[in-house]
């Protein structure tokens, strides 16, 4: 791993000057060091494994396989694996820019490749660098939905995770002496040189400054504040301290958030139009006035809603079992049941549901004690355990029944 | 271990494929020229300007301020940086968003100005607390030319 002039005089011809040239940047370590950077390493390296795993699962709930439907149980899955990836996400943020700060003079190492697989190991990095400061920015901005570019987030936010995840792997593979070695470096290590700019002169600046164990603690008391600041949206007892917290429940109408209103959907006036009817097709197909469907006979469930975004409510629903219609319609528990909503269009009018969480689903007419308001759904939404916010789908006008 | 490393890094550049392989079939929806710039400019702004406002500051503190108190204003800025970088996106949105989605409807400036209060306050009382244990300290030291190994202690921190 060491530079060493060898590579150099083996090539024969030397593209690059042995010294580096007058302009190169160079650093005192000051304070960076192998210690440092294997601790922070390890606790980004444990972050960006719960954010791809969680991700996957979050992944699975877009685009599950026919024969492995999402399970109903436990209720809470999709929102405590959602609420991890969000929040581990977040914290990534602060641990990542650490982590880059304690390697920074390493981007001006001379030469700056000593052989074609020492490019490429830099290349590599260089790959792992931007995919995952690209990938947990974007992250980021999801959560608030904003989105300045023209690509699909989805798509990009998940295949990025891949590359992402991949070069994290080979850069702990190329590094695990190095990780080893720093892991095993006590933290109470004194520095001796200032941290300093492009000539370090230790006669005029003070020796002294921030220790190893200084900087762990101020990078890792940056991550805690971001986690315990943000993590209200889905932890109810962290929401008082929730000072950077993007959703708030609580302030929510009927205390769970909206994500996409009636009028983004574009169904104000048919939401609420005389000639609503619900359509349920299948084997013996029927339609519902809606004084009919609200005479039907209700159930209560408690069941919490979780959107990709991270935020969760827990939440009191009543409505018709979902089941009780599928059966009228000649359909079964077997049954491969697609909702259709009222919004004309939309990448997520339609959804589909099977196996356990169609069981345990209600078509629900009441939200925590009140009708539903336009912009929860009404006149009738999906609710199901253990299923993404955005695949409860509302404003459902047909319920098509399959094999 | 040595296999280790080489099953791991094999693995490694398979998913790295696998996910760079994706991102140029499905091309319609992930736009690779559009996000090639995104890429680029993640490692301008970071290692091209980021981080050198870091080094710049970092220069400027070790220039002008005093080794002890300096320690303890370098841990309260990284905390603070590190905050505040989560904190900009929010405070730039907060506000553009539709009634009813109870989102970024806090006032982030406030409530960033609060958490800078806070991380300003406890490396403050940290600090202090060093200082008060150092003089304590100091007092108990025998004189500089009573010290039995004939050096001088290192009292400057």
């Amino acid at each position: 791993m060491d530079s060493s002039p060898k590579a150099q005089t083996r090539s024969g011809r030397r593209l690059l000057p042995a010294g580096r040239p007058p302009f190169w940047p160079v650093f005192g370590d000051g304070v960076r060091s192998e210690a440092i950077t294997a601790r922070v390493g390890s606790a980004l390296g444990i972050a960006f494994g719960l954010c791809f795993v969680t991700g996957l699962l979050s992944h699975y709930q877009y685009a599950p396989w026919g024969w492995l439907p999402i399970p109903a149980a436990p209720a809470w899955g999709y929102r405590l694996s959602q609420g991890t990836h969000v929040i581990t996400g977040l914290v990534s943020i602060p641990l990542l820019i650490t982590k880059l700060w304690s390697v920074f003079p390493k981007l001006f190492e001379w030469p700056p490749a000593r052989s074609v697989v020492h490019a490429l190991e830099r290349l590599s990095i260089a790959v792992l660098v931007s995919a995952s400061l690209v990938e947990v920015g974007i992250g980021l901005l999801n959560i608030l939905t904003w989105y300045p570019w023209r690509f699909s987030f989805i798509d990009v936010h998940h295949w990025l995770a891949w590359v992402v995840i991949g070069s994290l792997l080979l850069h702990i593979a190329v590094k695990l002496p190095i990780i080893r070695r720093g892991l095993a470096d006590p933290v109470a290590g004194r520095i001796t040189a200032p941290e300093a700019g492009s000539e370090p002169d230790p006669e005029t600046v003070p020796a002294g400054g921030i220790t190893r164990r200084g900087v762990l603690i101020a990078g890792g008391a940056g991550a805690g504040i971001v986690a315990l600041t943000t993590a209200g949206q889905a932890l109810t007892p962290l929401h008082p301290v929730a000072l950077l917290g993007v959703r708030d429940p609580q302030r929510a109408p009927l205390g769970v958030p909206i994500n996409r209103t009636a009028a983004q959907a574009g169904v104000r006036q048919l939401a609420v139009a005389p000639t609503y009817r619900l359509r349920v097709t299948g084997p013996t197909p029927f339609e519902l006035t809606l004084d009919e469907l609200e005479a039907l006979p209700g159930v209560q469930r408690s069941l919490p809603i979780a959107c990709v975004e991270g935020w969760s409510a827990g939440a009191r629903w009543i409505g018709v079992e979902l089941m009780d219609l599928v059966t009228r319609a000649g359909g079964n528990a077997d049954s491969r049941v697609v909702l259709t909503s009222l919004e004309p269009d939309g990448p997520y009018r339609r959804s589909a549901i099977s196996g356990s969480q169609l069981h345990a689903a209600l078509l629900a007419t009441h939200l925590n004690g009140q009708r539903l308001t336009v912009d929860h759904g009404y006149p009738l939404r999906l609710i199901a355990p253990d299923r993404a916010g955005v695949f409860n789908t509302k404003w459902l006008t047909r319920i098509e029944v399959g094999r | 271990m040595r296999t280790a490393r080489w099953l791991l890094g094999t693995v490694g550049v398979l998913l790295l494929g696998y996910g760079a392989w994706r991102i140029f079939q499905y091309s319609q929806a992930t736009q690779p020229k559009q996000l090639g710039i995104w890429l680029l400019a993640a490692l301008v702004l970071h290692d091209g300007i980021l981080s050198w406002l870091v080094v710049g500051v970092g220069w400027l503190l070790a220039r002008f301020v005093p080794g002890r108190a300096r320690a303890y204003l370098q841990g309260g800025l990284i905390t603070a940086g590190l905050v505040t970088l989560v904190a900009a996106p929010l405070i730039y949105r907060h506000g553009k968003s539709q009634p009813g989605q109870a989102l970024l409807e806090r006032n982030y400036l406030a409530n960033l100005l609060i958490l800078l209060a806070a991380i300003a306050a406890v490396t403050g009382l940290a600090y202090l607390v060093r200082v008060r244990q150092e003089a304590r300290v100091a007092k108990l030291r025998p004189p500089a030319d009573q010290v039995s190994t004939g050096r001088s202690p290192a009292g400057s921190a």
